[in-house]
């Protein structure tokens, strides 16, 4: 029995670690592996970890021969009932949600504490936008938040260099003038 | 022969220039890398997105630990600590192996002229300076780093070693040597180490922190090539041997 994953053909369903995944053939493009949230693993496999409802779909459709997971499965509700609830998964938008309370989180926390802690906020608030991104690359959530994040770090390195350049300019001239002022000093 | 260095500027301070210029060349060269070296696109541009914050992060925690809390400033070697942990963040979220070592590598290969470049900011800035030196191609400071007389050119040796370990790495590469980023990880930590003698900060010193960060580089870095050496003579031996890790389910 194999398994068509969206374009990802003659998967196989096997047990790895533990828990169900399918197992994707050598042949299969690495963006289209990563689209479809199938990870390497030491031996150089790719696999994709299973969720319930998937695994409860791969076992009842198993009986009929091949199964074909696609966007007419999931988004039709094809699987027969019990099988029929489409696939959702929250874990991106919970991860999406924390990565917004820490971005948020990270400006009172560099004003009021360290800017060091509010720069541990921003990087891990980064963080998990890129783990979104990268094991859910189809959630809207995330891409929008790649999108604000993306803006916000070019305008955060802008406004950086622009603070260091006035900062060094102020100090400068007001050396240059404590200079001047020294020079004319009388006796 | 006497180099003159005035260390007043009229608008833009030479030292921002140079750490900018240095970020952007290292992460754009290293972005490149991993793209022709066949990491995926996208992975490669969230490396570039995280290693500045991540660089300007450990690189200012650095010296808030060392100093004990009391100073801030962007340090070196915290700065390749970020480099190094953007990468391997990637590495930990994609799990791709192979990928993240050809970007660790890569990443690598960059550092030393990302550091031969902002060398140039201390440079002109007058900051990490030499101790007192007479020699050739000592440098006098004026303008604003007036105190310090004839220095030893650390700064200007850095520039000009790193870049040639740079040059080097990017030549033996391109011949396709094998273990070249263990060459230029590790005279990249002993260069680093031993010009710190020659800076004033070292004065009265045995050893500086940066020496010790630089000893335990070369020490992680040798013990991570003898565990590869013999995992690969391993890996030899068990060749004939079937691997099967799956079980199909029916």
């Amino acid at each position: 029995m194999l398994v068509h994953f969206y374009e990802v053909r003659n998967c196989t369903f096997e047990t790895y670690k533990g828990g169900p995944v399918l197992f994707a053939p050598g042949d299969i493009d690495y963006d289209i592996l990563m689209k479809r949230g199938f990870r390497r693993n030491k031996e150089e496999r790719w696999f994709r970890p299973v969720n319930t409802a998937e695994y409860r779909y791969i076992v009842y459709s198993a009986q009929f021969g091949d199964v074909i997971i696609d966007e007419r499965t999931v988004m039709y509700g094809d699987m027969p009932a019990p099988y029929g609830q489409p696939l959702q998964d929250n874990t991106p938008n919970i991860l999406c949600f924390v990565s917004v309370g820490l971005m948020a989180l990270g400006f009172p926390v560099s004003a009021l504490g360290t800017i060091l802690l509010g720069g541990l906020f921003f990087l891990a608030a980064l963080i998990l936008m890129i783990i979104v991104r990268v094991r859910y690359p189809e959630n809207q959530f995330g891409r929008i938040l790649c999108i604000i994040y993306i803006v916000l770090a070019v305008i955060a390195i802008v406004l950086t260099i622009a603070a260091a350049i006035i900062l060094a300019i102020i100090c400068n001239q007001l050396m240059a003038d404590c200079e001047s002022c020294c020079n004319n000093m009388p006796g | 022969m006497t180099i003159h260095i005035d260390t007043s500027y009229s608008l833009i301070p030479p030292y921002v220039v140079m750490i900018v210029l240095a970020c952007a060349l290292g992460i754009g060269v290293q972005y490149i890398l991993n793209i022709k070296r066949g990491a995926d696109k996208k992975t490669a541009g969230f490396v570039a997105l995280l290693s500045p914050f991540m660089s300007i992060f450990f690189g200012l925690l650095l010296t808030y630990a060392a100093s004990g809390g009391k100073a801030i400033g962007l340090s070196s070697i915290g700065g390749l600590a970020g480099m190094y942990g953007s990468v391997i963040t990637l590495a930990l979220i994609t799990g791709d192996k192979e990928k993240s070592k050809l970007m660790l590598e890569n990443c690598t290969l960059v550092l030393p002229m990302m550091y031969s470049v902002s060398k140039l900011g201390c440079l002109f800035a007058g900051c990490c300076h030499g101790r007192p030196y007479s020699g050739p191609f000592c440098i006098e400071y004026t303008g604003k780093v007036t105190e310090t007389g004839c220095v030893f050119p650390v700064q200007l040796s850095e520039t000009v070693i790193f870049m040639l370990i740079f040059a080097a790495g990017c030549l033996m590469f391109a011949k396709g040597r094998k273990g070249v980023v263990y060459v230029v990880f590790i005279a990249s930590a002993a260069a680093k180490g031993l010009l710190d003698i020659t800076r004033e900060s070292h004065i009265g010193k045995i050893f500086s922190l940066n020496q010790v960060l630089c000893m335990l580089m070369i020490v992680a870095c040798i013990a991570l090539l003898a565990v590869r050496k013999r995992k690969n003579g391993k890996a030899g031996e068990m060749k004939a041997l079937p691997v099967c890790e799956g079980k199909a389910i029916q």
